[in-house]
C-alpha cells in the first residue's frame, strides 16, 4: 500500500487484491448457482431449466423433465470443474500471501477480547441501527474492523469445509458411508459461506462503506478523508505519523 | 429434499415374503435378470453361496444366505440327539424394499426416481445424471452404479403390475414365497404371521422411510433373531442423510429470512443516510436564509 500521487485519496486494495476478489466473485458465484441447484431443484430448477430445455430435444429427452436432468447435469460439470480450479487458485494465492506477510486482517484479533468484543457490538449498533461508535474505538480502527476478521474466520473455517470435502468427493474414492459425510459437511460450508456473504454484501452496500465498494471495483482508491473515519489506525501505522493525517 | 407425492402408506401394492418357505433356488432372482433384460453378473466366489455377493446394477434381485448357529433336536427310532450349535443356511430373497416415502426418491437432484400410484420406486435411467445421491440415501443399501454411470434397482416390475400382473420373481417362485397383494392385505397377512410367532420386517420400521415398506419379510423368531439382524439394518435410517434433510429444511427458509432482514437492515440504513443529508442540507439553508435576512 503507497500513497499516491494524488493528494486526497490512498490506495488500499492492490491491484492483484482487485483482480483476486473479482475472480472469487465470478467463481463462487457460478459455484452457488450450480451447487444450490442440486442441494435444492425443487426451489431452483428454474436456474437450470432455460439451459436444459434446448439441449433436452437434442439428446432424445422429453423437454419437461429432460430440461432438468441435462441442465442438472450441466451445473454439475460446471460445479465439479470450477470447484477444483477456484480451488487450487484460492490456495496459490494463500501461500502467496502468508509468504509474502501480506494478511492483515486478522490483525484486529491482537486486541485484548474483551475490547474485540466492545467493538464488535459497537460496531454491530453502529453499521445496523446507525448508533454512533464510541470515541476510543472510532480512533482505534485499523484497515480491517474485529467483525471483518470474525467473517474471515467464518469464511476460512467454510471453505476448508466445503473445499476439503469437494475434493474428497471428486478426487477419492470413497466408502458410502465417507460419502454421505462429506455431502454433510459440503453443505454445512455452503450454510456458513452463505452468511458470511450475506454480511459481507450487507458491509459492503451500507452507505458508509460505498467509497470502500468503488474502490474494489475501480482504481483500488478511497477518499482520505474517509480512510481518516474508517481506518485511522491504519492510516497513522502506514503514514508513520502519530496524528491522523489532515489533523 | 425434493418434495414427492408419496401414497398413502396404507394404499398401494405390497409383497409379502414368507422367508420360510425359501429354499434357495434363486429362480426369483433368475427372473429378475430376464425379465429386465440385465445381462447376467459374472459368478464370483465368496465364502457364502450368496452370488453376486449383493445386489447390483445388473443384479436387482440377490438370494441372500445367511448361516446361522441354533439348537437342533433330531430324532430317529425314540432317540434324540441335540445339537447345541448346528449350522443352518437361511436364504432371503433380497431386493429394494419400495419404502412408503422413499428416502432415494427424495433426495434425488433431478427427481428421475419416480413414485407409481400403487407404490413402486423407480428409478428413470434416461433422467438420471448419476450422482449418487440415491445411493447415499438409502438405508438398504440397494442403488447400484451402472457401467455407463447410471443407477439401477428393482423396479416392482412396474410394468408388469399396471398391467394387471404380479413381479416376474414372484411369479416364478416354485415355494410360494411371495405374496403379491394389496397394502392392507398384507399387513393383515403379516400379522396373522406375527400371532403365529413369526417375526417380521417392514411393518414398523423408522420414520425415514415412512415408517413402512413394501417389501414385508416374515420369518420364524428363533431364525429371525439372527438373520434378520444380519439382512437388515437396526435402524431404517441414515444419520448423515437425515440430518442433511434437515439442515436443509431449516436453511433454505431461514436463508430466505435472513436475507430479508438483512436487506431491511440495509435499506434502513441508507433510509437513515438520506435523512441525514436532507437535514444537514435544511439547517444549512435556514442558516443561509438567516444570513440573508439580517443583511
Amino acid at each position: 500500500m503507497e500513497e499516491k500521487e494524488k493528494k486526497d485519496e490512498i490506495e488500499i486494495l492492490s491491484m492483484g487484491a482487485r483482480i483476486s476478489h473479482t475472480l472469487n466473485l465470478v467463481f463462487f458465484t457460478l459455484l452457488v448457482l450450480t451447487g444450490i441447484v442440486l442441494l435444492s431443484i425443487e426451489t431452483f430448477a428454474w436456474i437450470i431449466y432455460p439451459i436444459g430445455a434446448p439441449l433436452a430435444p437434442l439428446l432424445g429427452l422429453s423437454q419437461d423433465t429432460g430440461a432438468i436432468t441435462v441442465g442438472a447435469q450441466v451445473a454439475r460439470a460446471i460445479h465439479r470443474f470450477i470447484g477444483p480450479l477456484w480451488g487450487a487458485l484460492l490456495i496459490a494465492y494463500g501461500i502467496y500471501l502468508i509468504a509474502a506477510k501480506k494478511i492483515r486482517v486478522f490483525d484486529p484479533l491482537r486486541k485484548p477480547i474483551r475490547q474485540q468484543i466492545r467493538e464488535a457490538v459497537a460496531l454491530t449498533n453502529h453499521y445496523a441501527f446507525g448508533k454512533p461508535l464510541p470515541k476510543d474505538i472510532e480512533e482505534n480502527l485499523d484497515r480491517h474492523n474485529v467483525l471483518v476478521s470474525y467473517l474471515t474466520i467464518v469464511l476460512v473455517i467454510a471453505f476448508i469445509m466445503v473445499g476439503g470435502s469437494g475434493a474428497a468427493i471428486i478426487y477419492l474414492n470413497l466408502t458410502p458411508e465417507q460419502h454421505r459425510i462429506m455431502l454433510l459437511i459440503h453443505d454445512i460450508g455452503f450454510y456458513l459461506s452463505v452468511l458470511f456473504t450475506l454480511a459481507h454484501i450487507f458491509a459492503t452496500t451500507h452507505p458508509a462503506n460505498i467509497p470502500l465498494l468503488k474502490a474494489m471495483f475501480t482504481n483500488g482508491m478511497v477518499p482520505i478523508e474517509w480512510a481518516e473515519k474508517h481506518m485511522p489506525l491504519y492510516l497513522r501505522k502506514i503514514l508513520g505519523k502519530k496524528e491522523i493525517p489532515g489533523e | 429434499m425434493v418434495k414427492m407425492n408419496f401414497p398413502s402408506k396404507d394404499s398401494g401394492i405390497a409383497v409379502l415374503v414368507n422367508v420360510d418357505n425359501c429354499i434357495g433356488c434363486r429362480a426369483c432372482q433368475v427372473a429378475c435378470q430376464e425379465w429386465n433384460g440385465r445381462a447376467p453378473p459374472k459368478t464370483s466366489f465368496s465364502p457364502t453361496f450368496t452370488n453376486p455377493p449383493t445386489l447390483m446394477a445388473n443384479a436387482w434381485k440377490v438370494v441372500v444366505f445367511h448361516e446361522i448357529t441354533r439348537e437342533k433336536i433330531l430324532s430317529f427310532e425314540g432317540a434324540t440327539v441335540k445339537i447345541n450349535d448346528a449350522v443352518e443356511i437361511i436364504p432371503i430373497p433380497y431386493n429394494c424394499l419400495h419404502c412408503a416415502t422413499a428416502p432415494c426418491a427424495r433426495a434425488c437432484p433431478v427427481g428421475a426416481i419416480k413414485v407409481s400410484p400403487e407404490g413402486a420406486v423407480v428409478i428413470e435411467a434416461s433422467e438420471c445424471i448419476g450422482c449418487g445421491y440415491c445411493a447415499d440415501a438409502c438405508p438398504y443399501d440397494v442403488p447400484k452404479r451402472g457401467s455407463d454411470g447410471k443407477y439401477y434397482k428393482c423396479t416392482f416390475c412396474v410394468d408388469r403390475v399396471q398391467n394387471g400382473k404380479a413381479p416376474a420373481c414372484v411369479e416364478v417362485c416354485p415355494a410360494n414365497v411371495f405374496t403379491f397383494t394389496s397394502m392392507e392385505n398384507a399387513v393383515k397377512l403379516a400379522n396373522d404371521m406375527k400371532a403365529k410367532g413369526k417375526e417380521v420386517y417392514g411393518l414398523d420400521v423408522d420414520s425415514y422411510v415412512g415408517g413402512r415398506v413394501r417389501w414385508v419379510f416374515a420369518l420364524s423368531s428363533d431364525k429371525a433373531s439372527q438373520a434378520f439382524k444380519k439382512q437388515f439394518p437396526e435402524k431404517a435410517v441414515v444419520d448423515a442423510e437425515s440430518l442433511r434433510e434437515s439442515l436443509k429444511s431449516i436453511s433454505i427458509p431461514g436463508i430466505g429470512i435472513i436475507t430479508a432482514a438483512v436487506f431491511a437492515l440495509g435499506v434502513a440504513a441508507w433510509r437513515r443516510e438520506r435523512m441525514k443529508k436532507t437535514g444537514s442540507k435544511k439547517t444549512k439553508e435556514k442558516k443561509q436564509s438567516k444570513g440573508s435576512g439580517g443583511e
